[in-house]
């Protein structure tokens, strides 16, 4: 690159060697002596910062931080060139974003009305940012393998039943929308716990992480769902960076990534339980995982069902069969009964008969020897009875009298049963069979 | 003797058991056929068993009765 000599020594200013350039002409002068200098544009590496959109055209600084300080140049994409240049980065799935590394072509100008030096953005190369991005994408792989953490959250358990969701997204979103859709859709009762959080941009990594990081501490989650709407391959950087991919890592919950890239992987789908491409899809996985859950469950049920089905009905075969040898057996017996039930009667028939005859023979034999011995024994005690009475006939004093005996008293009526018991002249009366006698005592 | 062979304590001959009358007949017969019978109690003694006699004539003779009776009854009953 030359440089222009600008000699301002003694020379009056009108001396044609030496002209003196008015601000307009010397900005004209400068642009020519770039373009001379620059004569097929220039490529200029660096990292984009304070992009703006204004109307059709896209302005921002490429930076470069350098030993010596912080070097800045203005870049301009004009609406034409913007117009070309943008089949090409969607082909590359690149957007220009703050923070993005590129390798631009476009021609240096001075613009004369604010004074300064730009560059007129013309071309870029995408390889470039792509190289970078890989790159980056590269270390952080090696660096979690070091420590033992790229496969760290895919050998974690995932339940058979992920319907407690931790969701990190930015609510609102169409990609949002379609994963939250997706879960309700499917009539399963999900329960979410959503971070609304920005997925990209400045500041989405730490963002991002911290939301991971803050699901990851709930113990009442199945799973920690990370999804994003897709867009270009630069802003899926995002998902590369580390303080993501370590968060995704050491989360102690299973973490599904749904990023939205076809074709793209990003760090954070490598290290997660299990990368699904779209949020549609993430959610899709989850609903697919519960159904099949619920159609295990209910085919359970069902075999459960028909093995108890088998059984009821083998035991009511089993049941069917005791009932009918109880049956036949009943019968049996009732008829054994039956006969025993006959033997019975007709012995009824016959021996009430007899034992009527010998009680009837018996009760003759009793009524005669009754006839026969009762006025017996009455004669006996009659007889018993007379020699009774003969006793005491012959005791009756009644009769001693009637035989010549006498019962002498005295005065006083008592019995004189000796000499003694009258004393001479005692008046006593002598008791005789038909009368008494009164006396006198001559001597005793 | 004792008081309960005194006449005045001597139970109504109608409340004795035809037993009973027998066993006090038997008593009494005892007493007079022994020596030492008191001639004052000698003629209600011989009284009271003329009563029993007669009371146990009068049994038997129900009991006669009533036996010709039943045994009349079976006979019309077994014929």
């Amino acid at each position: 690159m030359s440089q222009p000599a600008f000699d301002f020594g003694d020379e009056p200013a009108d001396d044609p060697s030496n002209p003196t350039y008015s601000v307009g002409e010397l900005a004209d002068a400068i642009n020519d002596q770039l373009r001379r200098g620059f004569s097929d544009g220039v490529w200029v590496r660096g990292e984009i910062d304070g992009l703006r959109h204004s109307g059709p055209h896209t302005y921002f600084a490429l930076v470069e931080e350098t030993e010596t300080g912080r070097a800045v140049l203005s870049v301009s994409l004009f609406a034409p060139m913007k117009r070309n240049l943008t089949p090409l980065l969607k082909r590359s799935r690149l957007e220009l974003t703050n923070g993005m590394k590129v390798r631009i072509f476009g021609h240096l100008d001075y613009y004369a009305p604010n004074g300064r030096l730009g560059l007129k953005m013309a071309g870029i190369d995408p390889r470039f940012t792509l190289g970078e991005l890989s790159q980056a994408r590269d270390q952080v792989v090696r660096r979690l393998v070091a420590a033992g953490l790229y496969d760290a959250n895919r050998s974690r358990p995932i339940s058979r039943v992920p319907l407690r969701v931790g969701v990190v997204a930015s609510v609102g979103t169409a990609a949002w929308h379609d994963f939250h859709q997706e879960l309700v859709g499917s009539d399963l009762g999900f329960r979410l716990a959503v971070c609304d959080t920005r997925v990209q941009g400045a500041g989405a990594e730490l963002s991002v992480a911290a939301a991971i990081r803050t699901l990851g501490r709930r113990s009442d989650l199945d799973c920690v769902v990370v999804i994003r709407g897709g867009g270009a391959r630069n802003e899926l950087a995002t998902f590369d960076a580390e303080p993501i991919a370590l968060a995704i890592a050491t989360c102690p919950i299973p973490v599904l990534t749904g990023l939205g890239h076809e074709i793209d992987r990003s760090v954070a789908d490598d290290v997660a339980h299990r990368a699904l491409k779209t949020p549609t899809a993430c959610a899709g996985a989850l609903v697919e995982a519960v159904a099949e859950y619920r159609g295990a469950t209910e085919a359970t049920w069902s075999a459960v069902a028909a093995l108890a089905e088998r059984s009821l009905t083998q035991a009511r075969s089993s049941l069917t069969d005791r009932a009918h040898r109880v049956a036949r057996r009943t019968h049996a017996a009732v008829e054994r009964a039956d006969e025993r039930l006959t033997v019975r009667r007709d012995r009824m028939r016959t021996l009430p008969g007899r034992r009527l005859e010998a009680a009837t023979a018996r009760l003759d034999t009793a009524r005669s020897t009754l006839a026969r011995r009762v006025p017996r024994h009455l004669d006996d005690q009659q007889r018993a009875l007379d020699a009774r009475a003969d006793r005491l006939s012959l005791l009756d004093p009644a009769n001693l009298l009637r035989r010549g005996w006498s019962i002498t008293r005295d005065a006083d009526g008592n019995v004189v049963r000796s000499v003694r018991d009258a004393a001479a002249g005692a008046v006593i009366t002598t008791e005789v069979a038909d009368g008494h006698l009164t006396s006198r005592i001559e001597e005793p | 003797m004792t008081d309960s062979s005194d006449a005045s304590t001597d139970p109504p001959t109608d409340e004795l058991g035809y037993a009973d009358a027998l066993d006090e007949l038997d008593e009494i017969l005892r007493e007079l056929e022994g020596s030492d019978v008191d001639v004052d109690r000698l003629a209600d003694r011989v009284a009271r068993a003329a009563d029993l006699i007669s009371l146990c004539r009068d049994r038997i003779g129900s009991a006669r009765l009533r036996i010709d009776e039943v045994i009349a009854d079976l006979d019309a009953a077994a014929d």
